[in-house]
């Protein structure tokens, strides 16, 4: 893949995360009272728009984080080799997060 | 020319040849109105100490000899007045994230093989053009406008010593060789864009750069490599998108295929 996907998917999802961020503050401060309580959460976790929401977000902000965290270790002047091995360190890292990230609302929304 | 005053020339002196440590001396130099920084080391080579080092050339602001940081800012000492400055002490120091040859001459090799590597020079699809051209292309002031303030870089080094990426990261290409890629790419004569992005799209390339803007704020030319960049950056993601420009404006007709000019009309005096 060329960089300029991985790039444009760093735009892409910097300004995902500005509305749906936007929407998670906006709901736990604006929200209906308690919202920021454990049972809210599950409530939430039983909508099916909800659980996307959160997916979403996470896959966002997964992204985001995992390439700027990738850009700080490139900028180390690491030999190519290397930069594959911290690329492939951090496409792991992120799987595994998203996965586990993905499960809670999964199984909460499945019981 | 008007006497002033005297100003205080704070330069490091360094010899890594000779295993001097990097140090600064003082030296007292009479300033005059209109006096460049540039003109004040010449005094202190002629009168004072021969032995100081910097690099000149044309002394106009054209050739990008006298790069240096003057006053915490990368500046060309022949561009610099004294008196703009507005400092009765002015330190001077070679440019940085340059290896230092001597005194206030960086090692502007690494800036050279950066600016040759993007083949800085128009690319035809005939390959008989690049090497021996024999026709002129077409190409309108509109168009020339698109790249026109980036063939201006003199390749003084200032905007590779300010950027912070280059500081930090040895193998980023820097904004010398990046504006100047969307110089020639951003050429309607040019046909090698397709060559010249896939050198940039790599992980060191083109995405290293974040817009910090300091390469265009102590350019002396007032190029904008910042702008370049960005402008390269979204024809980058244009073209992956699967948007492909227009090809390389097409050759000039050779001058005996053109139309013969019209007659120059007489004009008469009118005689009184």
């Amino acid at each position: 893949m060329k960089e300029v996907y991985f790039w444009l998917l760093q735009l892409v999802t910097g300004l995902l995360l500005f509305f749906l961020v936007g929407i998670h503050l906006i709901w736990l401060h604006f929200g209906p009272e308690g919202a920021r309580s454990w049972g809210s959460m599950i409530e939430r976790a039983g909508n099916g728009l909800w659980l996307v929401f959160y997916v979403l977000l996470l896959t966002a902000g997964l992204y985001h984080g995992l390439y700027g965290l990738r850009n700080i270790f490139l900028e180390l002047s690491v030999s190519p080799a290397t930069g594959r091995r911290i690329t492939i360190a951090l496409v792991a890292l992120g799987v595994v997060a998203l996965a586990f990230g993905t499960y809670v609302p999964v199984k909460l929304f499945a019981s | 020319m008007r006497e002033g005053k005297t100003i205080i020339f704070r330069v490091q002196r360094y010899s890594p040849a000779t295993g001097e440590k990097p140090h600064v001396v003082d030296y007292s130099v009479p300033s005059s109105k209109g006096m460049t920084v540039l003109e004040g080391l010449l005094y202190i080579k002629e009168n004072l100490d021969s032995s100081l080092s910097f690099r000149t050339s044309c002394r106009m602001g054209i050739c990008g000899s006298c790069g240096m940081l003057i006053n915490q800012f990368p500046r060309l000492a022949c561009h610099t007045q004294i008196e703009e400055l507005r400092a009765k002490t002015l330190e001077i120091k070679p440019l940085p994230n340059f290896a230092i040859i001597k005194d206030l001459v960086p090692d502007l090799a690494p800036l050279f093989i950066r600016h040759k590597s993007i083949k800085p020079y128009l690319l035809r699809p005939e390959a008989q053009e690049i090497d021996v051209p024999t026709r002129e292309f077409l190409q309108s002031p509109q168009e020339l406008e698109d790249y026109l303030q980036f063939t201006y870089c003199t390749k003084c080094g200032c905007c590779l010593s300010a950027c912070p990426t280059s500081a930090r990261d040895k193998l980023f290409l820097g904004p010398q060789a990046l504006a100047q890629i969307y110089r020639y790419c951003a050429d309607s004569r040019d046909g090698g864009a397709r060559e010249r992005l896939s050198l940039v799209d790599s992980s060191q390339g083109i995405w290293r750069c974040h817009l910090a803007g300091a390469c265009s704020e102590v350019c002396p030319k007032g190029v904008d490599p910042a702008l370049g960049i960005q402008l390269l950056k979204r024809r980058m993601v244009v073209e992956s998108l699967g948007h492909q420009g227009k090809g390389p404006s097409p050759a000039a007709p050779p001058p005996e295929e053109q139309k013969p000019r019209l007659p120059v009309p007489q004009f008469t005096v009118k005689q009184r």
